[in-house]
């Protein structure tokens, strides 16, 4: 049983020739225990899908369900899920500790004790008796990932939680998140624009536009099926050296002198040094880079 | 759970301590205020003193007298924006998409009009304790007395405070429930209030357009629809309250050489609605203005 899954899932707002598509035919389906990190441009459809996925919003066509639960106006399977959507968002006039206290009891129960744990995770302890009117943007998104875990639920939805964070803060939320995965095992279904980070901490993911999935599977899987990996070379003589490689490997001049670019898998490497040094070049440097998930993210939705 | 959910609503509701202090804790520290006033004006005037110990006041008056309050204009504005703020607040903080995942949205809104009722009837529980505490302290200060005694309690008094407290409580939902209706629906806090209070103004003269449609048609079935409208049957269970009787529909009907009306002349006059009628009319519309409420944002996609 998938943790989330979505079938068709479309969303259009208006009719006739005022019709947009927000979100057009989704299928998504995310293991139990899966860190999905779900990315596309601004507009792509994301936050629209987030909100289906929460029942925030009917679909036009289509449905979610939460482990195996229809999500439509069936309030049991939302309730396994803590989100966290477009920044935080709180009573303003609250303070951070009276937020969780009326989230938790709108769920029905609130655990004191859980809340100070959440608390002195996100690292609010010492403030969270203050208002959240007077919070700062980071405060309030650690707030919103404190009420998201209040109730202690098995998936996660994260809408940019990293977002207002400063460097520090980003590298604890990700470690958080990741911990949170590892050892809670929840599922985390993580939308971000810091696409860096997505690949530091999510397994699969998901590249929307246009309302459109246009990519979806194993971080790993994705970037080796997308593109081979560059190796740029340091050689000499560069003639002698192209001279050997070409024809088996696309060979590209580099950026400096003595400077080649080549298309080709980790596991070539080997061989390439072998004919280069069966040819009498000599090797002075290697950079192997690997396609990242934005050169990925980019050639999807260029 | 649902003891659970109604505490995270009354912790919003006593929370709010701008909304609570202009909207709700004016009443019994009104009540209070004009009690000193009162001790003020018995002490330093010999007139007001002679008055006070002539014709003392009645607990059992002073007791029903704030009941009168949310059927007013001035207590329906404040329960108007009162509600309009509990409900349209919520898109204004951009806290129902943290509400939602947590609890069904009929529970939700329920929940809210429930909160919303208790809190206004207890408030006005204490806005009478306290104005029948500090009018008999004022009375005794003066060395007046303050009848009556116990067992010289009239015999509607106990009917009368339960017709007022039922008459009450039905305004505050109904008038909630316009504000509820018209805040899930324009999703703002400021054409909350607004429409809202068109609202209760287009309720309170829709007698005079029966009126006007009556003088143009000739048609009794138009001052005879006045029957159904929420002003006429909460004025009318007060009618029954106080003299057991009801209200005529329309009274002023019987209009001469106006300028709008002519030589108008209901008659037959209408009959008024009995008391268990009136009753049914308020509890039917208060159900239909709280379902309808819930049945809006139920179908609602909250994109704040």
């Amino acid at each position: 049983m998938y943790a989330i899954e979505c079938r068709q899932l479309s969303k259009t707002y208006g009719r006739g020739r005022r019709a947009r598509h927000a979100v057009r035919g989704l299928n998504l389906s995310i293991e139990p225990q899966q860190v999905f990190g779900f990315l596309g441009p601004n507009g792509a459809g994301k936050t629209t899908t987030i909100r289906l996925l929460l029942d925030l919003i009917q679909p036009t066509q289509g449905e979610v369900y939460i482990f195996g639960q229809q999500v439509r106006r069936n309030p049991a399977a939302v309730r396994q899920v803590g989100a966290f959507i477009e920044g935080a968002s709180f009573y303003p006039y609250l303070s951070g500790w009276d937020n969780l206290m009326v989230f938790g009891r709108t769920f029905g129960a609130f655990d004191t004790h859980r809340a100070h744990e959440l608390i002195e995770a996100v690292g609010l302890k010492g403030r969270e008796k203050d208002k959240t009117g007077k919070y700062s943007t980071g405060m309030k998104q650690r707030l919103g990932i404190a009420t998201a875990l209040l109730h202690d639920p098995p998936v996660l939805i994260l809408d940019e939680p990293t977002s207002g964070l400063d460097p520090a803060g980003i590298r604890e939320m990700r470690d958080f998140i990741r911990q949170l995965a590892r050892d809670q095992g929840k599922t985390v279904f993580l939308s971000s624009h810091q696409l860096s980070e997505v690949q530091q901490v999510c397994d699969h993911v998901g590249i929307i536009h246009q309302g459109q999935l246009l990519a979806e599977g194993e971080v790993a899987t994705l970037l080796k099926n997308a593109s081979n990996p560059q190796l740029t070379l340091e050689v000499k003589p560069l003639e002698q050296a192209r001279a050997a490689l070409i024809g088996k490997w696309a060979v590209q001049a580099g950026s400096g002198p003595d400077r080649l670019v080549i298309s080709a898998p980790y596991e070539d490497i080997p061989a390439i040094i072998r004919a280069l040094v069966a040819a009498d070049v000599d090797v002075y440097g290697m950079e192997h880079r690997q396609t990242s998930l934005e050169d990925f993210f980019l050639s999807v939705t260029a | 759970m649902i003891g659970s959910l109604f505490r995270a609503e009354w912790k919003k509701v006593t929370g709010n301590r701008w909304l609570v202090g202009c909207l709700i804790w004016i009443w019994p520290l009104g009540a209070l205020s004009v009690a000193l006033g009162l001790l003020l004006l018995g002490i330093l005037s010999d007139d007001i003193h002679q008055r006070m110990i002539d014709n003392p006041a009645r607990w059992t008056d002073s007791s029903l007298l704030f009941w009168t309050i949310p059927n007013s204009i001035i207590g329906r504005l404040i329960i108007i924006c009162f509600a309009t703020v509990l409900f349209a607040g919520e898109y204004r903080w951009g806290t129902w998409k943290n509400l939602l995942p947590r609890q069904g949205r009929l529970t939700l809104i329920v929940m809210k009009f429930i909160t919303l009722a208790v809190f206004i009837m207890l408030v006005f529980v204490l806005t009478s304790l306290v104005w029948v505490l500090a009018r008999g302290v004022v009375q005794l200060s003066v060395g007046g007395a303050y009848p009556p005694a116990l067992d010289e309690i009239p015999s509607n008094y106990w009917r009368r405070l339960v017709l007022q407290l039922i008459t009450a409580f039905l305004s505050t939902l109904i008038i909630a429930g316009i504000a509820a209706l018209i805040a899930l629906v324009t999703r703002s806090i400021i054409a909350g209030v607004v429409v809202g209070l068109g609202a209760a103004v287009i309720d309170g003269v829709i007698g005079a357009a029966l009126l006007i449609f009556y003088a143009a048609s000739g048609l009794r079935f138009f001052p005879s629809l006045f029957r159904f409208t929420i002003t006429y049957n909460v004025d009318n269970l007060l009618n029954w309250a106080l003299s057991q009787e009801s209200s005529p529909v329309l009274s002023n009907i019987d209009i001469q050489n106006n300028e709008i009306f002519g030589n108008l002349k209901l008659d037959p006059p209408l009959a008024g609605n009995s008391m268990p009628v009136s009753l049914l009319i308020l509890v039917l519309w208060m159900l239909l203005l709280v379902g309808l409420a819930a049945y809006s944002f139920y179908r609602q996609d909250i994109t704040e």
